[in-house]
């Protein structure tokens, strides 16, 4: 790379010591720092929902193999009221971690 | 989706690869070691295409592979992909870490208490000075790491769950670093006492360079305490008997002439250029004379990347600015042989391995 990259090198200085830099410094590379975000929130949106499916596929395997589930249990389970609270908390979290990226805006 | 109750098990080994602390952090960071391959083996191959057509269609010679920087840039900027590939390499690399650290946050107390008692139950083997003083050039969160190398305590957790993503599936089972040790050049009287791992970080080279070398006293050292302790939780795990210490590469504190054979995996990329002679000087002091050094790093500029494409010199420049590997491209710009022979060694072969890497092997003279 030679005499190029070593002009190039020059140019390059680190930025910041230990800490992630702030939010405000995180490079936009596409047209609007919005897109970017969106793109945040659909990668995270693709992990949850692939952690979701293989959660899924796992605990159906283990049930069906057991003889724990028939085939429609899933399908026809209703939450009673007790249990209501826990799941709405875990969407509030769901929500919060999926949508949180365009929360950091400035 | 919260998983309490998966929360607080030991979901155990696989291998030598720890399972991570949940199901959910397993399946998301496979799905981001598969955006990662889709990012790098899919979109960068168009990337790097649609880079060379922009500079033949403005005739610029060796298809833009010899452009400065800043004119690659300015080439690259206004392709949609190219934005779209910085923007999901960086994402993908930042969600995964912060997944998997705080997963292991949420557990510190139980990881600590690991590392505590690996250091109870073989103190010999780990060697850490109180008064130890980080240099300022370490305190990067190199790859965005979080608290970088020496920032986090849980550092050696969270770099061996994130660099799994990072090497896409094929070290799981420190297959690289068996690799690398492989590529170690022996001494030429075969005697073997003693081997130092320089740079070892979490120790998959240090361990490795044990099975190499059975007979002989195998020691890591690294800047990053959190490395050193995990490195030596993990060794302790798997009934290995190797020792790390807390220290620099460019001041080791070890006797002068005390090792047979050195190996600096991946350190000279992620350090500043202007301790690259001193690091070979010390490496040089600890030889014995006929001792070995062996590099395995990037490929420099003796490795013919002055010819690297347009792409692969863009994908250079965006680790440097915004995958923090401040020190990368000033490794890349470095003649190995001539660093090493510089520094009185003799280079005995310069090539590329198997793997992505490139390995530089060199002996200090014999007494003659």
């Amino acid at each position: 790379m030679g005499t190029t990259m070593q002009q190039d090198v020059d140019g390059v200085v680190p930025k910041s010591p230990i800490d992630m830099p702030p939010d405000r410094d995180e490079p936009a590379f596409l047209p609007h720092p919005l897109m970017d975000r969106l793109v945040d929130v659909a990668l995270s949106l693709g992990a949850e929902l692939y952690a979701e499916r293989d959660r899924r596929r796992t605990l159906e395997a283990i049930l069906v193999e057991q003889g724990v589930l028939a085939a429609d249990a899933i399908e026809l389970h209703r939450f009673n009221e007790a249990e209501q609270p826990s799941r709405d908390a875990d969407r509030i979290a769901f929500v919060q971690r999926l949508y949180g990226a365009l929360n950091k805006l400035q | 989706m919260n998983t309490p109750v998966s929360r607080s098990i030991d979901r155990c080994m696989q291998g030598v690869l720890p399972r991570t602390p949940t199901l959910e952090d397993e399946s998301q960071l496979a799905f981001y070691e598969t955006v990662r391959n889709f990012a790098i083996g899919e979109m960068f191959p168009r990337l790097s295409q649609q880079l060379v057509a922009r500079a033949d269609a403005a005739k610029l010679p060796d298809h833009g592979a010899r452009l400065p920087l800043r004119q690659l840039r300015a080439l690259a900027e206004p392709l949609p992909l190219s934005g779209a590939w910085k923007r999901v390499m960086r994402s993908q690399q930042q969600l995964a870490w912060d997944k998997i650290r705080s997963s292991l946050l949420a557990n510190a107390a139980r990881y600590e208490a690991e590392l505590d008692a690996a250091e109870c139950a073989h103190p010999e083997r780990i060697h850490c000075d109180p008064q130890f003083v980080t240099p300022d050039y370490a305190k990067f969160p190199i790859h965005l790491q979080p608290g970088g190398y020496v920032g986090d305590t849980l550092a050696g957790y969270v770099f061996h769950h994130g660099t799994k993503v990072f090497y896409q599936g094929f070290n799981d089972q420190d297959e690289l670093h068996i690799l690398n040790a492989q590529h170690v050049r022996a001494p030429a009287d075969g005697k073997v006492r003693r081997v130092l791992d320089v740079g070892c970080s979490i120790g998959q080279g240090t361990t490795a360079l044990k099975q190499r070398f059975p007979a002989a006293e195998v020691w890591g050292l690294d800047v990053g305490l959190p490395l050193v302790r995990y490195a030596h939780k993990r060794a302790v795990d798997q009934g290995v008997e190797v020792h790390f210490k807390h220290g620099l590469a460019e001041d080791t504190g070890f006797p002068d002439g005390h090792f047979d054979v050195v190996l600096a995996y991946i350190l000279f990329h992620e350090v500043p250029a202007r301790l690259f002679d001193s690091i070979v000087t010390e490496v040089r002091r600890v030889l014995r004379p006929g001792g070995t050094f062996t590099i395995i790093d990037a490929p420099a500029a003796n490795s013919g990347s002055d010819t690297l494409a347009a792409g692969n010199r863009f994908w250079l420049d965006f680790d440097s600015q915004y995958n923090c590997e401040p020190y990368s491209p000033a490794f890349v710009a470095t003649d190995v042989p001539e660093l090493l022979q510089r520094n009185g060694l003799e280079v005995l072969h310069s090539g590329a391995m198997p793997s992505f890497l490139w390995h530089t092997q060199a002996q200090k003279p014999a007494i003659k």
